[in-house]
Order: structure tokens, then C-alpha cells, then sequence
């Protein structure tokens, strides 16, 4: 990092300490002015567009091949065209608070029960195999067993 | 009076690659289901939405699944037999998330019956009639 952008981190920090201050005397309106003005000294700061792999792991708090294959199925976006792969902020903030309730909800036993329950038949329904089953059977293709 | 089991053309093209002991297994669920209908169909799926789906699926030897259908009264249709792939489980990437999730699912006798009464077996509901339609 350049001593500017140190700089310019600095000040974020400051600011970020007249926003808590706001919050704790109960000046709202003070508060949100001071969150966005860190918003913005941040923004000016060089960076990446996306969060490393290794970062969003940390942050969720599962493994590095998880958030890939999050991503593959469409849970998580990649930053498009960034080699190593990148996260996009929002897409990890959306996850993180859907996880954070899951966490939550998931201290319930029939809930969890309830969970695996769906996901195997959901797998069972999405068959192939009763694809081509049911293919058949509409088609009245049948022959005694 | 016995059920009328009918199968697809699925069911047919699986069985001829079947090992004895597969056969057997699947033979031993066709006498069941002719015998209790729906009775012997093993458990209900359960719909996305939640509500019951109007199939069943009964487990066979060496994790093979047969899934049937009941159109009409004393008529059960398997659809089809599918081997469940024991490395691919839905629910490990959860598990990471949710440490207290046993992934191997519920115990099949815990899970919903196939039907209740074996003279009210699971009717083709508008979802299933739909994806018929869809499909044929």
C-alpha cells in the first residue's frame, strides 16, 4: 500500500470512531454522515473489486472448495474475468446473513432433520433416471412387470 | 384380489443389467407391491413446496431405488429403478454449515409411508400430471 492510500485509510479510521461516538450520544443523522464519508475515503483507496477465496472462507466459515462450488451453483458471484477467483462483495454479504440465519434456525433438530429430508428428496425427485421414467409414463409406454 | 403391476421401458432396460442378486431383490418388491399395493411402496417423496408428492420410492439392494406410481385403484406403475450414487450427498455441503446435520437423512421408517391405506394409495396430483404433460 502507497503512503497515500495509508493516508487515506487512516482517515477512514477516524472517521469511522466520530461515527461510533454519533452512535453512542445517540446522533443518528451524525453517524450516518461519518459512515458515509469513511464509505467514500475507502472507495478512493486502491483495491481489488472482489474478495479473495481464502477471504469469503474466513468470513462464512467453511472451506475454500465450498465457496467454489458455491459459486459454480449460482449461491455465491465471482467477479467476472478475475484470475484467481473473486468474490463479489454483495453476493458474500447476502450469503453471510442467509448463513447467519440458517446458524441460527439450525439449533432446532427437526428443522435440520426437516433440511436433509428435503435435500434428499429433492436429489430423489431430479432423477435422471425417474425422468425418463415418467417420460414413458405419460407417453402410456408401459408393459406388464 | 392382487394389484396389476405395470413397469416403463426404463425399468426393463435397468433390470437387464442387473446382477442376480439385484433381480432377486426387485422381484421380492414387485410380489410385495402386488400383494399391499402401495403398502409395500416404501415412503413418500415429499414435494419442493413441502406437501407430499405423488410418488414413492422403496429402497432395494445395493442402494438401488424404485419409484412408482399409482394412476389408478389396484394399479401401481414402477417408473423407475436409479442406483443412488453414495459419493454424491446433497446435504454434505450443508454440513459444513451446520455442524448438527446428520447428512445420511432420516431412517426410512421415520420418513412418511407410501400411503396410508393400501385402498387410498398417493393420487396423480395437477404437479405430477403437469410434468407428464412436460415431459411426454
Amino acid at each position: 500500500m502507497g503512503k497515500r492510500d495509508a493516508q487515506l485509510v487512516t482517515e477512514a479510521l477516524f472517521t469511522l470512531v466520530d461515527a461510533r461516538e454519533a452512535i453512542e450520544n445517540g446522533h443518528s443523522d451524525a453517524a450516518l454522515d461519518a459512515l458515509e464519508e469513511a464509505q467514500e475515503v475507502l472507495i478512493s483507496v486502491k483495491h481489488t473489486p472482489g474478495v479473495s477465496v481464502a477471504a469469503a472462507s474466513e468470513r462464512l466459515g467453511v472451506s475454500e472448495p465450498t465457496i467454489r462450488s458455491w459459486v459454480k451453483r449460482g449461491a455465491l458471484e465471482a467477479v467476472a474475468g478475475a484470475r484467481p477467483m473473486q468474490i463479489e462483495p454483495q453476493s458474500l454479504h447476502r450469503v453471510s446473513r442467509a448463513l447467519a440465519e440458517l446458524r441460527e434456525r439450525g439449533r432446532d433438530r427437526d428443522w435440520l432433520q426437516a433440511v436433509v429430508d428435503h435435500l434428499h428428496d429433492r436429489e430423489a425427485r431430479g432423477s435422471e433416471a425417474l425422468r425418463e421414467g415418467l417420460a414413458q409414463l405419460g407417453r402410456g409406454r408401459l408393459e406388464p412387470a | 384380489m392382487p394389484h396389476e403391476i405395470l413397469r416403463t421401458a426404463q425399468v426393463a432396460s435397468v433390470l437387464g443389467g442387473m446382477s442376480a442378486r439385484e433381480k432377486r431383490s426387485y422381484e421380492a418388491a414387485v410380489d410385495a407391491l402386488r400383494g399391499e399395493g402401495c403398502g409395500a411402496g416404501g415412503y413418500r417423496l415429499v414435494a419442493a413446496d413441502g406437501d407430499d408428492y405423488p410418488l414413492c420410492c422403496r429402497h432395494l439392494a445395493y442402494a438401488w431405488r424404485m419409484f412408482t406410481a399409482y394412476p389408478r385403484k389396484k394399479q401401481v406403475v414402477i417408473v423407475a429403478l436409479d442406483k443412488h450414487e453414495r459419493d454424491h450427498n446433497p446435504a454434505a455441503d450443508l454440513a459444513e454449515v451446520l455442524p448438527g446435520l446428520a447428512t445420511v437423512g432420516r431412517k426410512r421408517s421415520a420418513k412418511p409411508p407410501c400411503c396410508e391405506d393400501a385402498a387410498d394409495p398417493p393420487a396423480m396430483n395437477e404437479e405430477l400430471s403437469e410434468l407428464l404433460s412436460a415431459l411426454s
